[in-house]
């Protein structure tokens, strides 16, 4: 059975940005990408499945969640998240990037989608499919990581 | 704090959006044909990324092209085929160089032969010529919007120019072999009905301008007609066409936000002189001679951060500015009544995209950032302290007068590229 094509091409439109960039925020550019293509062929593959969910893209995270860590099982929490290269590393304050590869994934991605990409709570917590309350003390403990990182970074 | 914190993830999340750029439909349905035996993210990792314009116009491709996409996904072929696919006119757009140059193509047509009692040359005219025969060349450049000065019959550097863009809009010929002169045989040619259309056509009672980064051709159209066409000088490039990165001693007698300095300070700085493509408008001008840490500019126009239009004395035939867009200043001192505050600019840059394909990142200007290797002072009254006050007794190596100033590491508290700020006038 063959998707509508552009009943499935609404869909990659509607849930593609913020499902890609919740994986890229927990998992980094290249892992985060290839594991939101996998989320998305399975949606393909599965589509009358897919289409019927209540919270799609919640569950579309959960399925490159599990894509990612199939595919690269637990050497990412010490992946840099930004990797620098020689032409590009001045648009990103490298201490910054340091602290926030101390946050956890979770965290990580939280205050990524709502402080970095201006998502609300709301919406992060549908992409993460947690409890908005969650998303909350995830942003302000990863806040406060931040904070401490770069204010011991400033005496220095 | 928190502010500072908010600007930098979101400087964070652009280079993620950058570095992970949106999934095309093609690398979803595509895959699914090849990935029946396989572990999906396996294939995955194997597919070759998509072009950039690509990706870019994933969402209008994906919509525009979707049933065609399927089909060739089903036939199992879509990887191969992507890019000759040309069902609409929409899908394909810039997608490839190839439809890009049959645009240009269609631009300027010369229609064909009605009118007018031809003349013919006694000679080859160029730079240092005077005579009627210039007189009437000059003539004919002005009617087609080609402003090669006075109509005096004397070939100077303006008419030069003038020349040097008719050849390389009209005739095609390639930037580097423009010869600013006039031979019988162009002079036939120029004296045929010529049409220079638009590109992208926006309308009666609209003024826009075009701007053609590799050609150095840059045209102001009122109505769609062609008003004024100008030779131009863009970012400087390298033999490759990347733009050439520069590092020089720039002085700044403003601070960030525009208030006057007690006085000037000397930084160094480097940037990419480049002159990115995309959709912008003009945002604001200057009357007269604009002295900016770059240089001094005449009547510029500014249209994309720090990016003008504007006259300047040296207007050679290589692209050879900071980024902005030299004009001869003959044409400088008219070409700002042409255009107002808000009008389009469309630029065609190096890399042979269409204006429509750029990102927004990718439209931004490159911003000045210190220089790495700068070994010198960041100011005037830092460097003036004599050796000679320095008690030999308390600095072990009295040679270190001069102060060092770090690396960017150390100094870089803002992110360069998130403070529009501070690039006033890329000259």
């Amino acid at each position: 059975m063959r998707p509508e094509d552009s009943d499935f091409a609404d869909f990659v439109a509607e849930v593609e940005p913020r499902l890609r960039r919740a994986l890229v925020a927990t998992h980094g550019a290249t892992v985060g990408r290839e594991s939101a293509c996998a989320a998305l062929v399975w949606a393909w593959e599965n589509w009358e499945r897919a289409r019927a969910l209540d919270n799609p893209i919640g569950y579309l995270y959960r399925v490159g969640q599990t894509a990612a860590s199939r595919d690269r099982p637990r050497d990412l929490a010490t992946g840099r998240l930004v990797m620098p290269t020689t032409a590009d590393e001045r648009d990103v304050e490298p201490r910054l990037a340091g602290g926030l590869e101390g946050v956890s994934q979770q965290q990580r991605a939280a205050v990524l989608l709502v402080h970095g990409y201006g998502y609300s709570l709301r919406e992060a917590a549908a992409v993460l499919d947690i409890a908005t309350a969650t998303v909350r003390m995830h942003i302000d403990r990863a806040l406060a990581r931040l904070r401490s990182h770069l204010e011991v970074e400033d005496v220095s | 704090m928190s502010h500072e914190i908010d600007e930098l993830l979101a400087a964070i999340s652009a280079r993620l959006d950058q570095d992970a750029p949106p999934i095309t439909l093609d690398e979803i349905t595509g895959d699914h044909s090849v990935s029946v035996s396989t572990p999906t993210v396996i294939q995955l990792r194997t597919l070759s990324p998509a072009s950039p314009s690509a990706r870019h116009f994933a969402v209008r491709r994906l919509l525009v092209a979707a049933a065609a996409v399927l089909l060739v996904a089903v036939a199992g072929v879509a990887l191969a085929t992507r890019s000759d696919t040309p069902s609409t006119p929409g899908a394909n757009v810039g997608s490839s160089v190839a439809a890009a140059s049959t645009v240009v193509a269609s631009t300027t047509t010369v229609a064909p032969t009605t009118t007018v009692q031809k003349t013919s040359l006694a000679e080859t005219i160029g730079k240092g010529v005077i005579s009627d025969d210039v007189k009437a060349v000059q003539q004919r450049l002005t009617e087609l919007g080609f402003v090669p000065g006075p109509v005096d019959g004397v070939f100077g550097s303006t008419t030069q120019q003038a020349v040097w863009a008719y050849e390389k809009l009209v005739l095609k010929t390639p930037r580097a072999d423009a010869t600013g002169r006039v031979t019988d045989e162009m002079w036939q040619g120029m004296q045929e009905p010529v049409t220079i259309a638009p590109r992208r056509p926006t309308g009666s009672g609209t003024t826009h301008m075009e701007i053609y980064v590799p050609e150095q051709v840059a045209i102001v159209f009122i109505d769609d007609v062609a008003k004024l066409i100008a030779h131009i000088s863009t970012g400087e490039q390298n033999p490759d066409g990347t733009p050439k990165n520069w590092c020089e001693t720039l002085n700044y007698d403003t601070g960030p936000n525009g208030e006057a300095l007690a006085e000037p300070v000397l930084k160094q700085e480097c940037a990419d002189a480049k002159t990115p493509g995309g959709i912008f408008k003009f945002t604001h001008r200057y009357e007269g001679k604009r002295v900016g840490p770059l240089g001094g500019m005449m009547n510029p126009v500014y249209f994309n951060y720090g990016i003008a239009v504007h006259g300047a004395d040296n207007v050679p035939l290589a692209p050879a500015s900071h980024g902005c867009v030299r004009l001869n200043q003959t044409i400088a001192k008219i070409f700002p009544s042409l255009v107002k505050t808000g009008d389009a600019v469309y630029v065609w840059a190096q890399d042979g995209k269409e204006p429509e394909d750029y990102t927004k990142r990718e439209s931004l200007p490159s911003f000045n950032y210190a220089d790495p290797n700068a070994t010198t002072t960041t100011s005037t009254t830092t460097t003036s302290v004599p050796p000679t006050t320095v008690p030999a007794t308390t600095t072990p190596t009295p040679t270190t007068a001069v102060v060092t100033v770090a690396p960017p590491a150390a100094t870089s508290t803002t992110p360069v590229t998130t403070i529009p700020e501070t690039t006033t006038s890329t000259g």
